[in-house]
């Protein structure tokens, strides 16, 4: 006799909506982890207190793994500062041909070449906000910022691996308001951006990035909300 | 005042020296059809090959050369496997219409039917190996030249073809054995890519896990 069989069938709904209300609350701490910040400090701060991975004015060479619906595919990205929120961005197979190149400045994004089977406006505009948020273009000079210090980061600390982990005497900073929030985690000891969180149901993005000891971005890892089993890694790889 | 002569001289010949290496002359061939059987009989004694490889990629817009490495190898009809070792693994194995791409550990395979400037490439490379050029003529021009101990082919998207992204192939081979010693494939974009091969062995056994599409 198995456990089913156990409790009148009449219960058996009823177990069911626990398991789904279990999961919900799963979902929903996976979801919310904001929870131990409130009531931020609001300053007056500068786009270079978020610490701009690649705003070192040099082209940067990183290595691009894609996999989507269970396929896996990786590039050369070439990122070029044109100024502090303007980028070339190529991206080239291993094996020679681009793939494709296009330039992201804060009106948007313009493509000067694409690879055939890549252009397709739904995956341009993917990689495009995914560059513009990495790149922080969206981020004005100057903006009106919720600070909060020197706080233990719990609920982050339990989503990821790598940089977030280390979450104590970190500074999360908050731009935006309403509706288009995004969430900065930073060191302000190592002068270094560990995290991006843009909170979202279907739009949330999350970025991971971790910095070698010698100050150099060494890897980036991007998640998304809406889109399950999607992931993107940058490694960064040597001249 | 002699010794002043001599040292200006030899500077002379230091500087034109690589110049005169790189900018080879080539006469184009007027007639193709003696040199195309002379080509294909002998490219067909090649079985197969492994060769030394660099790549340099060329991003005109960044000014940026992009340098990989690694070895080539080629097995008649058809089979090309690329094994990058710089700057990261990578590995492309192309055999018929299938290939598969070895990437941070992860195996993908892709018909070359739903890729096609990869498809091209593929083509171009095999018919240039196989000495078979008759198949690339419906959708290229195809001119020759020849160059003291080398041959030049250019393969140029005829007007109105699809050029895939593609606007000429350029393949350097060896006179003495129609090996092929450089590719240089130009983008419309500008962009281009050299592969240039070294240490060339033909016919030498090659395993089949080289060109494993699985």
């Amino acid at each position: 006799m198995n456990s089913l069989q156990k409790k009148p069938i009449f219960l058996l709904p009823i177990r069911c909506l626990h398991c789904v209300s279990l999961c919900c609350v799963l979902l929903l701490a996976g979801c919310v982890s904001l929870g131990p910040f409130r009531n931020p400090e609001v300053r007056q701060l500068s786009r270079s207190a978020l610490y701009p991975p690649f705003a070192t004015g040099t082209l940067q060479r990183m290595d691009l793994s894609v996999d989507v619906a269970g396929r896996h595919f990786s590039g050369l990205l070439l990122l070029k500062p044109l100024s502090d929120t303007t980028f070339r961005v190529v991206y080239t197979s291993y094996a020679g041909p681009t793939l494709f190149d296009m330039q992201v400045s804060p009106s948007g994004y313009q493509v000067h070449q694409c690879m055939e089977e890549l252009n397709k406006k739904k995956i341009l505009g993917l990689f495009a906000r995914m560059l513009s948020e990495l790149l922080l273009i969206s981020v004005p000079d100057t903006f009106q910022g919720g600070v909060y210090s020197e706080m233990v980061i719990q609920g982050v600390a339990k989503e990821g691996t790598g940089a977030v982990q280390t979450t104590v005497g970190h500074t999360m900073i908050r731009t935006g308001s309403g509706g288009q929030k995004t969430y900065y985690w930073v060191d302000q000891q190592q002068q270094e951006l560990h995290a991006i969180r843009i909170p979202g149901f279907l739009s949330g993005w999350r970025f991971q990035l971790l910095t070698s000891e010698d100050g150099l971005l060494e890897r980036v890892d991007v998640r998304f909300q809406s889109l399950v089993g999607v992931r993107m890694v940058l490694t960064r790889v040597a001249p | 005042m002699r010794t002043t002569v001599t040292n200006i001289l030899f500077c002379v010949v230091l500087s034109l020296a690589p110049g005169t290496l790189c900018a080879q002359t080539y006469q184009k061939l007027s007639s193709l059809d003696s040199w195309m059987d002379r080509f294909k009989t002998t490219a067909a004694q090649v079985r197969s090959l492994q060769a030394g490889f660099v790549q340099s990629k060329y991003v005109t817009m960044l000014e940026e050369k992009i340098v990989s490495g690694g070895t080539f190898y080629f097995r008649q009809p058809d089979q090309i496997s690329l094994h990058y070792r710089t700057p990261v693994p990578y590995q492309v194995v192309i055999a018929g219409r299938k290939m598969r791409v070895v990437s941070s550990g992860k195996s993908e395979s892709y018909d070359l039917k739903d890729n096609t400037l990869t498809g091209e490439m593929q083509a171009t490379l095999s018919a240039c190996m196989s000495g078979n050029l008759s198949g690339l003529m419906n959708r290229y021009n195809i001119q020759v030249f020849s160059g003291g101990s080398l041959y030049k082919i250019e393969v140029t998207v005829k007007p109105g073809a699809q050029s895939y992204g593609i606007s000429s192939v350029e393949v350097i081979l060896d006179a003495k054995d129609f090996s092929m010693t450089k590719m240089v494939i130009r983008e419309t974009s500008g962009d281009y890519t050299e592969y240039e091969f070294s240490a060339k062995k033909a016919n030498i056994p090659l395993a089949d896990s080289v060109f494993a599409l699985r």
